[in-house]
């Protein structure tokens, strides 16, 4: 029998109804924000946090979909308001260095509205996020190493390990990690081991080749710049590896690959030049370095003891002039370079200063991470610039 | 209550209170049925029928209508309030369903609820906003405590109970000013009641009075003057005076000298003996009342006193903290006009930065958010104009804004605690990144 149209409508009205009715309700939870997921928070997420925070990455939680977001509110806003996301930690200037980008007012408002607002979700859409697979952000490497397999134990829940591994005797201008695990790969350092001379005064080989953190796109040098691996040299992958709540208890293997990018031979040596304190007391320290020869700038790094500080480096050029070079606060966990989108000069007798305010814990919001340092003692003060010779 | 139906609730009222309906719906209701009874045979009304039925069975009886939705909490974390199941983001621990509501009570007998504004029978103060807890017990055995309202073992219905949540009540119960503590479990309340007494009110999660033998554990002192040192960052105590418990261990209190109004002084209090020293600071412009006892309306023989109280601010809303409550915010505000020009939009950024100083400079904590959230609006109106600026400008600029963001909702979270050291710390950041936004835009026009 063939079932006239106008029932078969009002059927399914009520039908959807009655579905849409039986659906969980909505959480009794006051929604302020005019802010909703879909609209206003998936597409900054997606640009600025999806590296790290998707299914599979590194991060504790996905945030790409509603379900996976919501209920981290709360920690969106604390760890937003304490500075601590994005992880670069730059109060000033970003858009002076090549690998941060500019987080928006705009967006850290929309964030955190949406946070504190009741996380409303918009229009809702079921699709799962894609699972995070890691690749070269630089393309495929001119010389690979694999290191070797390492498993977390299921009763561990973090582990350093160190490897020691033959590098062929190259000028680099880059060199990055892919990770086998992406999920508990949670930084990496790689250098060169020679001997060098730690007193030398001024500017010396640059011997730390890459701070790899996950997200973290490696920056090439430009053209005619390398960091030189010594004859009979050892490259040295210190990796750091935690597990997240959602790995507790298991067995995690992971087994990562450090890939080279290979610069010309004569391309020009890259130097450490560094500030130096041997003691540190008090909440605040301040201490300078003269450069005794023409330099120019590339690119910036803490050393582990200033985590948690806030830092400024002031450049006072011998004509007297000033500049803020930046003003940030490092974190051991988040250690990176700080690469400049163009070089700084720095004229023979520049002196840098450095100034670290050492009181970290003052403008975090309560429920913020605590601070986590890495060395118990802030024994000495350390900043590293990374130079070039000549004007 | 909950104020949202359910989705399709008019559907079912449509067919199935005739006595509501108009008489054309009633009709079209019945062609309704009719027709599909007529066209589509038995099978099409069994299906209707099992339809309605399923739809009765999960909205329950009528009285069903006042159930708050379902959400999760933590156990642990009050604070956190989820739509669905999941693990605390803070502890892990699964969350637990709770039905949460908004209730009126009594500052003082927190046992005196009500679902709207009025005043306490017991007292005649003012009720004041607090989320509670929605459960259903049996009044004959009230051990029985179920998220689902139902039938008790006696054949009776079961009757709501209203539990007060942790934090879900902010409103100071003396007249003075209420903070919360950085363990976010403990809540103070200092009050100046007479010249040179201070008072301090210790509360726990609930608001509720600590105990006497809870309070003998807290050890405090009010301190009127002190010294900070800014190369070791540290207070030093120069005239303190000791908080001691109260005879009937009602609050601690302390006999001051040498103090005017208006009048500063800071509480230093460790909770517990393994505690962290917290500091509150409190400023009075006068001296606090506690709050009126008015006569209960009903009892009143006169006409006058039938006015319903005032509802006073949800306790989601900042404490009151000023001798003044007419500077205290409403919870909500009103979306910031944002003027036309740069100009004018830099001259509003700097009198709301004057503003969140003076608040801090007055004690008037809890009010700081409203002209920070006002600077913060601007700072994100300014931003589309960012492309007008030099590349140097533009450097100084961009982080600058975000850092006005930034550090308005920490000012809007470190208003809560009442320490003047860390929201000073707060504003210096704020003010610099505002200072740093002017004069970036300075010349832009």
């Amino acid at each position: 029998m063939r079932v006239p149209p106008r029932p078969v409508v009002g059927i399914a009205i009520v039908a959807l109804t009655v579905a849409a009715w039986s659906t969980q309700p909505a959480a009794h939870k006051p929604i302020t924000s005019p802010f909703t997921f879909s609209e206003d928070v998936l597409p900054i997420v997606k640009e600025r946090c999806a590296e790290c925070h998707s299914p599979g990455g590194v991060a504790p939680m996905s945030l790409l979909t509603h379900a996976d977001a919501v209920p981290w509110g709360e920690s969106i806003r604390v760890e937003l308001m304490a500075g601590h996301m994005p992880p670069w930690g730059v109060d000033s200037a970003a858009a002076r260095f090549r690998n941060l980008q500019q987080f928006p007012g705009r967006e850290m408002n929309v964030l955190l509205t949406w946070a504190s607002g009741g996380t409303p979700p918009g229009k809702t859409d079921a699709t799962p996020a894609a699972v995070y697979t890691p690749r070269w952000s630089l393309g495929p490497p001119d010389a690979t190493v694999p290191l070797p397999e390492v498993t977390i134990a299921a009763d561990a829940q973090e582990k350093v390990e160190e490897f020691v591994v033959d590098v062929p005797s190259r000028s680099l201008r880059a060199v990055d990690l892919l990770p086998g695990t992406p999920s508990i790969v949670r930084r990496a350092t790689v250098s060169v081991r020679a001997v060098t001379d730690a007193r030398a005064a001024g500017a010396t080989p640059e011997r730390l080749l890459a701070l790899w953190l996950p997200g973290d796109h490696p920056v090439p040098l430009d053209a005619g710049l390398a960091f030189q691996v010594p004859p009979a040299a050892k490259l040295v992958v210190r990796v750091y590896y935690r597990k997240t709540w959602q790995h507790e208890r298991e067995e995690v293997a992971d087994r990562s690959t450090i890939g080279l990018y290979f610069a010309d031979a004569d391309a020009t040596e890259v130097q450490v030049l560094r500030a130096f304190t041997p003691a540190a007391s008090g909440p605040e320290a301040s201490f300078a370095t003269t450069v005794n020869e023409d330099l120019r700038a590339i690119a910036l790094y803490a050393d582990p003891d200033l985590s948690e500080a806030h830092v400024k480096v002031v450049l006072v050029r011998p004509e007297g002039s000033r500049e803020e070079l930046i003003a940030f606060r490092p974190r051991a966990e988040w250690a990176r370079r700080y690469w400049f989108r163009e070089p700084i000069t720095l004229p023979r007798g520049t002196q840098i200063q450095v100034t670290a305010d050492l009181d970290a814990g003052k403008l975090l919001p309560p429920a913020a991470t605590p601070p986590v340092r890495e060395s118990r003692e802030r024994s000495s003060l350390s900043l590293a610039l990374n130079v070039v010779r000549g004007k | 209550m909950n104020d949202s139906f359910p989705p399709g609730s008019e559907t079912r009222r449509f067919c199935s209170s005739p006595a509501k309906l108009d008489r054309r719906r009633k009709k079209r209701c019945y062609r309704f049925a009719v027709r599909t009874s007529q066209l589509v045979g038995p099978l099409v009304c069994a299906l209707l029928m099992l339809i309605t039925a399923l739809a009765s069975a999960q909205r329950g009886p009528a009285t069903r209508t006042d159930v708050p939705a379902l959400s999760m909490t933590c156990p642990m974390h009050p604070d956190v309030v989820e739509p669905r199941p999941g693990s605390c983001p803070i502890c892990k621990m699964n969350l637990v369903p709770v039905r949460l509501d908004t209730a009126w009570m009594c500052p003082i007998h927190t046992t005196v609820m009500s679902d709207k504004p009025g005043t306490c029978p017991l007292c005649g103060r003012a009720l004041v906003q607090a989320r509670v807890a929605v459960t259903y017990t049996c009044a004959a055995q009230p051990g029985i405590d179920r998220l689902e309202p139902g039938t008790c073992p006696d054949g009776t219905r079961t009757v709501q109970r209203r539990t007060l949540r942790p934090h879900g009540n902010h409103n100071p119960q003396h007249g003075g000013q209420f903070f919360m503590a950085g363990d976010n479990w403990h809540h103070v309340e200092g009050a100046y009641p007479r010249p040179g007494v201070f008072r301090l009110y210790v509360y726990d999660d609930y608001a509720r009075p600590l105990s006497a033998a809870d309070l003998n554990k807290v050890t405090a002192r009010v301190v009127t003057s002190e010294r900070f040192d800014a190369r070791t960052r540290t207070t030093t105590d120069i005239t303190a005076f000791p908080l001691r418990p109260s005879r009937d261990r009602a609050y601690l209190e302390a006999r001051l000298t040498g103090v005017t109004l208006p009048a500063e002084m800071t509480a230093k209090i460790r909770l517990k003996p393994d505690a962290p020293e917290y500091r509150f600071d409190f400023t009075f412009t006068a001296a606090t009342r506690e709050p009126a006892l008015a006569i209960p309306a009903r009892r009143t023989a006169s006409g006058r006193g039938s006015t319903p109280a005032a509802p006073s601010r949800p306790a989601a809303a900042k404490a009151d903290v000023a001798a003044n409550p007419s500077t205290v915010p409403a919870a909500g505000l009103p979306p910031t006009p944002i003027p036309e020009t740069i100009p004018e939009i830099l001259v509003q950024l700097k009198a709301r930065d004057a503003e969140v100083r003076e608040l801090i400079r007055q004690g008037n904590f809890a009010a700081v958010w409203v002209p920070a959230f006002q600077a913060k609006d601007l700072a994100v109106a300014l931003e589309p104009h960012i492309g007008r600026l030099t590349p140097a400008s533009r450097e100084i600029a961009e982080p600058a804004l975000q850092r006005v963001v930034r550090f308005a909702w920490l000012l809007d979270s470190f208003g809560d605690l009442g320490n003047r050291q860390q929201l000073e710390e707060a504003y210096a950041a704020f003010a610099g990144a505002a200072a740093d936004v002017s004069a970036a835009f300075g010349g832009a026009q």
